[in-house]
């Protein structure tokens, strides 16, 4: 069994080293993974700090302290992950996005044999991989220090939720710099869409909130809603991405 | 004794040659391209080995000789309006091609093509190489800045494996382990680019202005181990360049392209007779002394005056000593590269 463990994680090492060592190269540089991991966790411990506390007792049900907590303080922890965590990681990686590919980086990896698509979704998987480490821990201390038990289906819900709302502005992002490479004018037209999403679109509309911010949907029913269309929005910006990314031409 | 196999795969004509042999490893394997030797001789050297296997290596080194390096079919490629490529119909198995031309003629063109970053409007383009086999080093390599000489070199072992040439990078090119590539001067930055071909084994390296930024000792040095390294693996290399003699150290024909066409295809085979030019006081006495010996000669105008063109020839010498004894002069006497001989008029003193 540990022989199969072990050509298993020397297959997957093997597998993909050029993408990989493209994607360490082009999109890990300036201790992003350290700050995708440590942002969502401060985040937690300042948002409680400022939050005003109520103190949840062992009496209260599940359901009352799931939502006296949704309303206090994971709203506002779920606010400061979108501002802090989703769309400053997607503007990262979209500036970093387009740079690679104007400034020749992107296309010496290709040009040396790293595949374009694979580059791509090692990109979000790196990205959403430790994102999610952040949110999770993020999760824990929010709800530890808040004295909420998280071994419930909702929190396990929200979190999905957060993560594949991360992926969707990430993809935004990406498809967005694939269309317009400009590295002043697609930031700001991003951070344009963020913006118009979290004071506007968000609370007027509710099939809009099911497919871009399915974590601020209140109740469990509308959670999992929010996850399947959130995630199907997610596999249709992932083909659009890829079918343009393939597309584009590189410069060496 | 350990064993060794190869495997070869032409994805086009999904043809398949599997060399399976306990006995005979690589370096055998380019003694036998090189030097032509039969079973007999090969024996002598390693006694259990069958003529079975002997013809199986053959058969593997002539696969590998005629296996397609690159087919472009009607290739047409436009930017902005300007045409880089047009309608380029070329396919090649030779070991080398190099791509000659002035700038925009379409050679960086013709690699990103062949490398894939960019589309032809139409046509098609054929080149089936593995990314592990493949080495490239373009016009202006984008490493990444951040990384430092070290971490460059730690990765290019995990990507290709240990560089397989007894020689101190570090201390020959003149770099510092723990420098950052985006603070390297242009000339070691460029070497740097350079070091993938060292690592592993390369079946194929691609090169576009390889010495660009390197002085003559570096570029001399740098030119004579990747000489050494194309031998030692028989890789096969496609090079763009401006310089003659790097095109020339490569390549076994030469594609000469201008303003997205392909002008000719010129062969730089040995067969080639290799000529002289001469430059002399006396036009009219030395072209009397080369009738008077037989020499075959041309007689060229140059912005610098006359110029005799004559094929290696050991009369040729006895006709200098004669003209020589007249008190006249001998300006220069110059072996006319293939190269140049073959472009004729396009490339002249």
């Amino acid at each position: 069994m540990f022989t199969g463990l072990h050509n298993y994680i020397q297959n997957y090492s093997e597998s993909d080293k050029f993408e990989k060592e493209a994607v360490k190269a082009l999109f890990f540089k300036s201790y992003l993974k350290e700050i995708l991991i440590l942002v969502p966790m401060s985040l937690g411990f300042l948002f409680f700090l400022f939050t005003s506390s109520d103190t949840y007792t062992s009496g209260t049900s599940i359901v009352t302290q799931f939502e006296l907590m949704r309303s206090r303080l994971i709203f506002s922890f779920l606010e400061g992950v979108f501002v802090g965590i989703t769309v400053i990681i997607a503007m990262v990686q979209l500036i970093r996005w387009i740079s690679s590919q104007s400034d020749g980086s992107f296309g010496y990896w290709v040009g040396i044999g790293a595949k374009r698509e694979k580059i791509l979704r090692h990109t979000l998987i790196s990205t959403i991989y430790f994102s999610t480490l952040g949110v999770i821990i993020g999760f824990i201390l929010v709800f530890s220090i808040g004295g909420i038990s998280f071994g419930s289906i909702e929190i396990l819900a929200l979190l999905i939720a957060t993560v594949s709302n991360i992926i969707t502005w990430l993809l935004i992002g990406l498809i967005l710099s694939q269309f317009i490479q400009n590295q002043v004018l697609t930031p700001i037209l991003f951070l344009f869409l963020a913006a118009t999403n979290l004071y506007a679109l968000r609370p007027l509309s509710e099939v809009y909130r099911y497919f871009l911010a399915p974590q601020f949907n209140t109740t469990i029913n509308s959670l999992m809603v929010g996850i399947l269309l959130s995630l199907l929005l997610n596999i249709l910006l992932f083909m659009s991405t890829l079918w343009v990314h393939k597309r584009s031409e590189l410069v060496l | 004794m350990k064993g060794f196999s190869y495997l070869v795969e032409d994805e086009k004509d999904s043809k398949q040659l599997v060399l399976k042999t306990s006995k005979i490893p690589v370096s055998l394997i380019i003694d036998l391209i090189k030097k032509d030797k039969t079973f007999h001789q090969i024996k002598e050297q390693y006694s259990s080995l069958t003529e079975v296997e002997f013809q199986e290596t053959l058969d593997f080194i002539k696969f590998e000789n005629e296996r397609l390096l690159f087919a472009f079919d009607s290739v047409q490629k436009t930017y902005r309006n300007v045409v880089a490529l047009k309608k380029l119909t070329y396919k090649t198995s030779a070991r080398s091609i190099g791509l000659f031309g002035r700038n925009g003629s379409g050679k960086s063109t013709l690699i990103k093509l062949l490398l894939g970053l960019i589309k032809p409007e139409s046509g098609s383009v054929t080149f089936n190489y593995s990314t592990q086999d493949l080495r490239v080093v373009p016009d202006f390599p984008k490493l990444p800045s951040h990384y430092s000489v070290n971490k460059w070199m730690e990765t290019l072992e995990n990507l290709y494996g240990l560089p397989d040439i007894n020689v101190d990078f570090e201390g020959l090119f003149d770099l510092k382990g723990d420098e950052l590539l985006g603070e390297l001067s242009a000339g070691r930055y460029r070497v740097a680019a350079l070091l993938p071909i060292f690592y592993g084994k390369p079946k194929i390296i691609i090169l576009d202005e390889p010495t660009t930024f390197l002085d003559a000792v570096m570029k001399d040095l740098v030119l004579t181990l990747i000489k050494r390294q194309v031998e030692k693996y028989q890789s096969k290399v496609i090079i763009a360049s401006h310089q003659i003699d790097e095109i020339n150290l490569f390549s076994d024909a030469v594609l000469l392209l201008d303003d997205g066409l392909l002008l000719a295809e010129i062969p730089m085979t040995d067969d080639i007779e290799t000529k002289y030019s001469i430059r002399v006081s006396d036009t009219m006495e030395f072209e009397g002394v080369l009738k008077k010996n037989k020499i075959k000669y041309e007689l060229k105008e140059t912005r610098f005056g006359f110029m005799f063109v004559t094929p290696l020839n050991t009369k040729l010498w006895t006709a200098t000593r004669q003209y020589l004894s007249n008190e006249k002069m001998i300006y220069s006497i110059k072996k006319i590269d293939k190269l140049q001989e073959k472009l004729g008029g396009i490339i002249t003193e």
